[in-house]
Parts: structure tokens; sequence; C-alpha cells
């Protein structure tokens, strides 16, 4: 489930934290669930073991996975997105050049909204969901 | 752990090996690249012990390798070229290997020959470089290293052997902690296993950063426009190398990136993106600038 693509200019340990927050959205992965070990994902996808632990503890600052002592790992079952301003103001930067890519590629208004209608679709993120 | 301390090698008048200071923290994987004839054999030969050093030190877990040789009985050796005595069966370099290594981990050897299957009855000198290859790590792990050094380890292994290879690597490191040193020319296999690279040219590591500092450090911008991009703008100290074809610009940024890209998006482009760039041609790139910032890069 997990793609990793070591030719993009995205760090590694950013990409896993962002391939399991997809997985997690998708329902592949549940609260409660657990997650492979540091050792197990880091052979399964070929990568370093000190960045797979690195997205580990990311997840886990932003309280999405949870490690229980001498377990392992598992999905979060008490996880609310909560508002946090400065990771806002990052995504709202980010939106803002992925517009103007858009921009350049022609695409009005009506194609991008579109667009963010037909990709919360695919990651089934419906109101009411959370 | 491995510190390199001021490290000199010269044959006769010629210095193959120049005030090298490299450490590699322990549970974490080094990859080593450089040009053929750069010295990485050499830095590599020392580091096991086989070559003294000229000048500085070597030590690993804090134990210099020349003045205290039994901190290798912890220290895995795979060569490029596995030079086993020809005469001997694969089943006495095992027995070789199990007398002369204390910490030697029957339940490791174990595990490891029921990847690798190695006929036991084989002479070495019938075996083919890749089985070769396989024994070294079978052997060299089994005697259950805290450092373990490479030299061009996949070379002569078909892609599947490969992948096996480095996941039985990073697995090492996952599981028991190793600190590995690897030397190689595939650049992609550095890309997903290392956590520092370094690289050695005319006997001077010249970069040693971290992979994820390498590539935010360096962009390639594709940007298109009607008209030209003023001279004094392509000139900017932190762009690399350009190149245009028609209405497109290719640019290799080093730092200040999103600058960069910010004073681009006020000539008004038709089109603007990152391209991703490999290790491989961030090296290519690297190098390329190296006649006039040599000196800014060693100090």
């Amino acid at each position: 489930m997990i793609r990793i693509d070591q030719r993009s200019s995205t760090p590694i340990y950013q990409q896993l934290v962002q391939e399991i927050k997809e997985v997690i959205l998708r329902g592949v992965l549940q609260p409660g669930d657990k997650l492979p070990s540091v050792r197990e994902l880091s052979v399964q996808l070929t990568i370093n073991p000190n960045t797979v632990q690195k997205s580990y503890q990311e997840l886990e600052r932003q309280k999405i996975i949870e490690n229980l002592r001498g377990k392992g790992t598992y999905v979060s079952t008490h996880y609310k997105p909560r508002e946090d301003t400065e990771k806002l103001s990052v995504l709202r930067d980010d939106l803002r050049k992925v517009l103007i890519e858009a921009h350049y590629l022609g695409l009005d208004e009506e194609k991008i909204t579109e667009m963010v209608r037909q990709l919360l679709e695919e990651l089934t993120i419906r109101e009411g969901d959370r | 752990m491995i510190q390199i301390e001021n490290l000199n090698k010269n044959y006769g008048e010629s210095q193959a090996l120049q005030d090298i200071n490299l450490r590699v923290e322990q549970g974490s994987i080094f990859g080593l690249v450089g040009p053929n004839g750069a010295g990485k054999t050499t830095l590599i030969k020392t580091i096991m012990g086989v070559l003294l050093p000229s000048d500085g030190r070597v030590l690993v877990d804090g134990r210099d390798v020349h003045q205290d040789p039994t901190v290798k009985s912890r220290v895995g050796y795979v060569a490029d070229y596995q030079n086993y005595y020809p005469g001997f069966r694969v089943k006495d370099m095992i027995r070789l290997y199990r007398q002369t290594y204390p910490h030697w981990s029957e339940e490791r050897f174990a595990e490891l020959s029921r990847i690798f299957s190695l006929p036991e009855g084989q002479k070495m000198a019938k075996l083919s470089k890749g089985m070769r290859t396989q024994l070294a790590v079978l052997l060299n792990l089994s005697l259950m290293p805290a450092v373990l050094v490479l030299d061009e380890p996949t070379s002569g292994l078909d892609p599947v052997l490969r992948r096996l290879v480095l996941n039985i690597l990073v697995g090492e490191v996952a599981g028991n902690g190793t600190t590995i040193f690897i030397a190689t020319h595939q650049l992609n296999e550095l890309e997903r296993t290392c956590d520092h690279v370094g690289i050695l040219h005319e006997g001077r590591v010249l970069f040693d950063e971290s992979l994820e500092q390498m590539k935010e450090n360096i962009r390639k911008i594709q940007a298109a426009f009607d008209g030209e991009l003023p001279e004094e703008f392509l000139k900017r100290p932190e762009i690399l190398k350009v190149e245009r074809q028609g209405r497109v610009y290719s640019i290799v940024v080093k730092e200040k990136v999103d600058e960069v890209k910010a004073e681009l998006l006020n000539y008004k482009p038709l089109l603007l993106e990152d391209i991703d760039l490999s290790l491989e041609d961030i090296f290519i790139y690297r190098m390329g600038g190296l006649g006039y910032e040599f000196h800014g890069i060693v100090a």
C-alpha cells in the first residue's frame, strides 16, 4: 500500500508520513490497528530504519499513532483533528503554490473546484465523517 | 560507531588520503561514493586496520583499530572481491569464521543460511562472484558485528539478490543497531538506505551531509517565458547551471530555492515547476561546480 519515490525532492520520511496518513484516512489501517514495526517496514520498503523511526515519531507527535511501550505502535483511537495555527498557515502556503501552478496549467476556478471535489471524494472525507 | 580523525595515507610521494574526518553514528548507514581511483578502497582498508595510516587514527566504538586490534572481532568486512583460499570449501570457510570470531552466533547463521542457499561442499575457486558475495555477507553478519564495512557489496548480484542483500542490511541496523559503512557506485541504492552520504574525490571527503539536507539544498526548476531572463538574474551565485531550449529554462539552484522561485514569478512565467533530482543528478551538478567552489566546500 505504501509507495516511496526515492527520486522525489520530498524527503523519504515526509513521504512516509504522508503515505501512512493516507492509508489511515482510507481506512486500510483503522484506529486500534497495529502498525508494522520499524524493522518490518524498513525491510519491506528497503529504506533506512532511522527514516522509518523519524516518520513514526512525527506521526506520534501529531497524535495520529501511539506507541504502547513494549507492545508496538498503533493507530490512535482518540485522534481528534485540532486547529494548529502554524500548520494551517503552512497548509495555506502550500495550497497557494498549488493554485499558482494550477493557474499556469490553465485551470480556471471551476475546474479547480471540481478537482478538489473529486479528490475529497476519493479520500472519502465528507462532512460528518469526523 | 566509527570515528575517523585527521586521517592521511601516503604511498611514497603520492597522497592517497588527505585530512579525512568522518563520524558514523551507531545504528546508522553511511554511504561513500566517489570516482574510481578516489581512494575508497584505501580508506576502507585503513578503517579495517589492514593498512596503517600515515597520520591520524580510526576509532571503532571508541577504540583505535591500529592500537587495539581486538576491537576487530566485532567488525565485519565484505570486500569488493572475496579473496578466500581457493582450496577451501564453503564449510571450511564457515568453520574458520566460527572459530575465529568470539561472538559468532549459530542462531544468526542458521537464519541467514535459510535465505542464502550455499553449497557447503563446493570449493571456493568454483564459486561465482555472486556466490562469494553471498557467502561473505552470511559470514560477516553471523559474527554479530558492531560495525559492518562493505566495499561494492551489490556489484555482480542480480536485481533480486541485490534487493535481498539491501533488505538484510537495513534489517540488521533496525534489529541489532549495527553501524554500516558502505562504498558503492550504485547511487540509487544509497538513496533509500543511507542516513549520510559522503563523496571522496582525489583523497578528500567533499561533502558529508544527510540525504535530506542534500535534497533540500539543491533543486531544479523548469520555467518557460515569452521573453528572455535578464543576464544579471542568471548570474546569481545560487544558480549552478542554466540550460535553455526555446522558451524553456532549466535552472539548477543551490540554496535559497524559494527566493529564486519567488523572483522567477516576477518575470511572469508561462509555466513554472520543480523537477525532481536524483542523487546521481545532485552529485553530477555538485561535482560540476567543483572548479570554483572547491575551497568553499572543504572549509
